[in-house]
C-alpha cells in the first residue's frame, strides 16, 4: 500500500530518499529476524509452581488457553514487554507473564533472571533514551537525548532539540556530561555540562543569514523519577548560553519533561 | 571338628575383618555425604543464570506507512512515512514518525479568487514524537477456527512541521487500530490530527491524517 500511493506522485526526493530508508531498513530486520533464527539456543526452565496462564498473545486481554503443571519442562523464545514466548514438551505455543519466571528454575540448575524490570535494574543502567517536550524561552521545544553512565555518577549525553515558534525556528544538537550525585535513589538529582551548536532560522520573508549556526554551551540541573518497569520521568531546567559571532551572548532558558528508558 | 578348628584359627582375624567391613561402610557414609557438595562446588555448566541477555527481545519496531494527508485549505494528497517505535510495557509505546506529502494552493486560491501563487514551496513534511496508550487487545476471529491478535491505541504527542519552508511546533493527536500477522508482523490503521499555527492563513489548522501502514518488531 505504502507503495502505490508512492508511485502515484510526482518524483519528490526527499520521498525518494525516505523511502529508501525504509525499504533498507526493513530489509535489515526482515534478514536480522531469519538470522536470529538459525542461531538460537534452546533456554529450558522448569516450572515450581502450579497453575502458570498461557495466553495466546503477549498481553492481559489475549485469552488464557492453557495452565501449565509444576514441573513442566518449557523453553523460552522470546520476550515482548512484559511477557515471554514459550513452548512446551506437549507443542504448546503460547506467552506467560514476566512474573511467573520467579516460580521457575533452569533445567540445569541455573537461577532465572526474567522477572519484572525494578529499581536493581534502575541502579543498574547503562544506556539511556529519552524523548521530552518543553519551554525555550517563549517558544515550543521537542527533544531526544542519549546517555551512557561510564561511571556509577558520571554519564556521557548526546541531545537532538527543536524549539519553534512564531517568529524563529532553532536546531540545537548538544554533546555533554551528566553527574548524578545519588543515581540509585528513586528521585535521583543531575547537574549537565554541555556544549555545542544551535541553528536559528527567523521567520522572515527576507533572506536568510547565510552562517546562521552558533556555538552554545549549556548547564542545566534536573532530576529523574523511577516511575515503573523501564521507565524514568525527567524533569529539568537549562541555561543556553548562546554565542553569536556577530552580537553579544544571549542567555536562553528552557524547561523541559520527558520519559526515559534504560538498559 | 577340623571345620570348629579353622574358625577357631581364624577368629585371631575377626577384628581385622570387621574393621575392614566397618571402615568400608564408613567410608561408603562419608562418600554420599560429599556427594552433592561436590555438586555445588564444582558444577561444570556452560551458564550459571538465565537472564535477559540470551533471550530474544521484540521491543523495537520499525515501520511504512501510506495514506491520505489533507491539509487545511492545501488539499489532500498522499502521505508516506517511516515509523520507529519503543514497546516500553504493554500498554505505553514512545514512537518517532516522519511523514512527507505535498501541498496544493489550488483550492486557496479559488476561494480567495487570488491567481498569484500563495506558496513558495510546495513540499511538506513532518516529525512527531508521541506517547502510544495500547487499549481493548484481543483475538479477532475470521470463520470458525482462525484467529488473529489485534488492539486498538490512543496517542499524542508533539513535532515539527515544515511547509512552505517554514518550520511549525505541530500537536498531533490519534489513534488506530493495529493487526498482528504474525508476532513480529504488525498491520495498522492509524488516523491523526496534526495542529499547528499556519502563517499563511492565521489560524490554527487541523491536518487530519489516514494511513495504512506495515511493522516489523525486532
Amino acid at each position: 500500500m505504502p507503495n502505490r500511493t508512492f508511485s502515484s506522485c510526482r518524483p519528490h526526493s526527499l520521498r525518494q530518499l525516505t523511502l529508501m530508508i525504509c525499504w533498507a531498513l526493513v530489509f535489515f530486520v526482515i534478514s536480522d529476524a531469519t538470522f536470529a533464527k538459525s542461531k538460537k539456543v534452546p533456554l529450558r526452565v522448569v516450572t515450581t509452581t502450579a497453575y502458570i496462564n498461557v495466553h495466546t498473545g503477549p498481553g492481559r486481554g489475549f485469552p488464557v488457553f492453557y495452565a501449565l503443571e509444576k514441573g513442566e519442562t518449557i523453553t523460552l523464545l522470546k520476550s515482548k514487554t512484559d511477557w515471554i514466548k514459550i513452548t512446551t514438551d506437549k507443542d504448546i505455543i503460547g506467552w506467560i507473564h514476566r512474573r511467573d519466571m520467579d516460580n521457575t528454575i533452569g533445567a540445569l540448575g541455573e537461577v532465572v533472571k526474567l522477572g519484572l524490570p525494578s529499581r536493581d535494574d534502575y541502579s543498574k543502567r547503562k544506556w539511556e533514551l529519552g524523548i521530552g517536550f518543553g519551554e525555550f524561552e517563549d517558544l515550543s521545544s521537542v527533544g531526544a537525548n542519549a546517555g551512557f553512565r561510564f561511571t556509577k555518577n558520571l554519564t556521557a549525553e548526546l541531545r537532538l532539540g527543536q524549539a519553534t515558534g512564531t517568529t524563529e525556528n532553532n536546531q540545537i544538537f548538544t554533546v555533554g556530561l551528566m553527574h548524578q550525585p545519588f543515581p540509585s535513589w528513586r528521585f535521583s538529582p543531575f547537574f549537565t555540562l554541555a556544549t555545542g551548536s544551535i541553528t536559528t532560522n527567523v521567520r522572515s520573508d527576507l533572506p536568510q543569514p547565510r552562517d546562521n549556526t552558533s556555538s552554545v554551551y549549556l548547564f542545566g540541573v534536573g532530576g529523574y523519577y523511577y516511575f515503573t518497569h523501564r521507565v524514568m520521568i525527567r524533569l529539568e531546567y537549562t541555561e543556553y548560553n548562546v554565542l553569536p559571532k556577530r552580537d553579544e551572548n544571549i542567555l536562553v532558558k528552557e524547561w523541559k519533561i520527558g520519559l526515559s528508558t534504560f538498559f | 571338628m577340623s571345620l570348629i578348628k579353622i574358625i577357631l584359627n581364624n577368629l585371631i582375624f575377626l577384628p581385622f575383618i570387621l574393621g575392614a567391613t566397618y571402615s568400608s561402610a564408613q567410608n561408603d557414609q562419608t562418600s554420599s555425604e560429599n556427594k552433592p557438595l561436590e555438586q555445588i562446588i564444582t558444577p561444570d555448566l556452560e551458564r550459571r543464570e538465565i537472564s535477559e541477555a540470551i533471550l530474544d527481545s521484540e521491543n523495537w519496531e520499525i515501520g511504512v506507512y501510506g495514506g491520505i494527508l489533507s491539509i487545511e485549505d492545501f488539499g489532500s494528497n498522499s502521505v508516506a512515512g517511516l515509523r520507529f517505535a519503543y514497546h516500553l510495557t504493554e500498554d505505553f509505546v514512545i514512537e518517532f514518525n516522519y511523514g512527507a506529502s505535498e501541498a496544493s494552493d489550488e483550492t486557496f486560491r479559488s476561494v480567495v479568487g487570488g491567481i498569484l501563487e500563495v506558496l513558495n514551496n510546495t513540499d511538506y513534511a513532518y516529525y512527531n514524537i508521541s506517547l502510544v496508550y495500547n487499549l481493548f487487545q484481543g483475538e479477532v476471529f475470521f470463520g470458525k477456527n482462525t484467529a488473529f491478535n489485534n488492539g486498538f491505541y490512543l496517542l499524542a504527542g508533539g513535532g515539527n512541521t515544515t511547509f512552505n519552508d517554514n518550520d511549525y511546533f505541530t500537536v498531533s493527536f490519534g489513534g488506530g487500530m493495529r493487526f498482528y500477522a504474525n508476532d513480529w508482523t504488525a498491520l495498522h490503521f492509524t488516523v491523526k490530527d496534526h495542529i499547528f499555527d499556519n502563517d499563511i492563513t492565521n489560524k490554527t489548522t487541523n491536518n487530519l491524517e489516514a494511513t495504512l501502514g506495515l511493522s516489523f518488531y525486532f
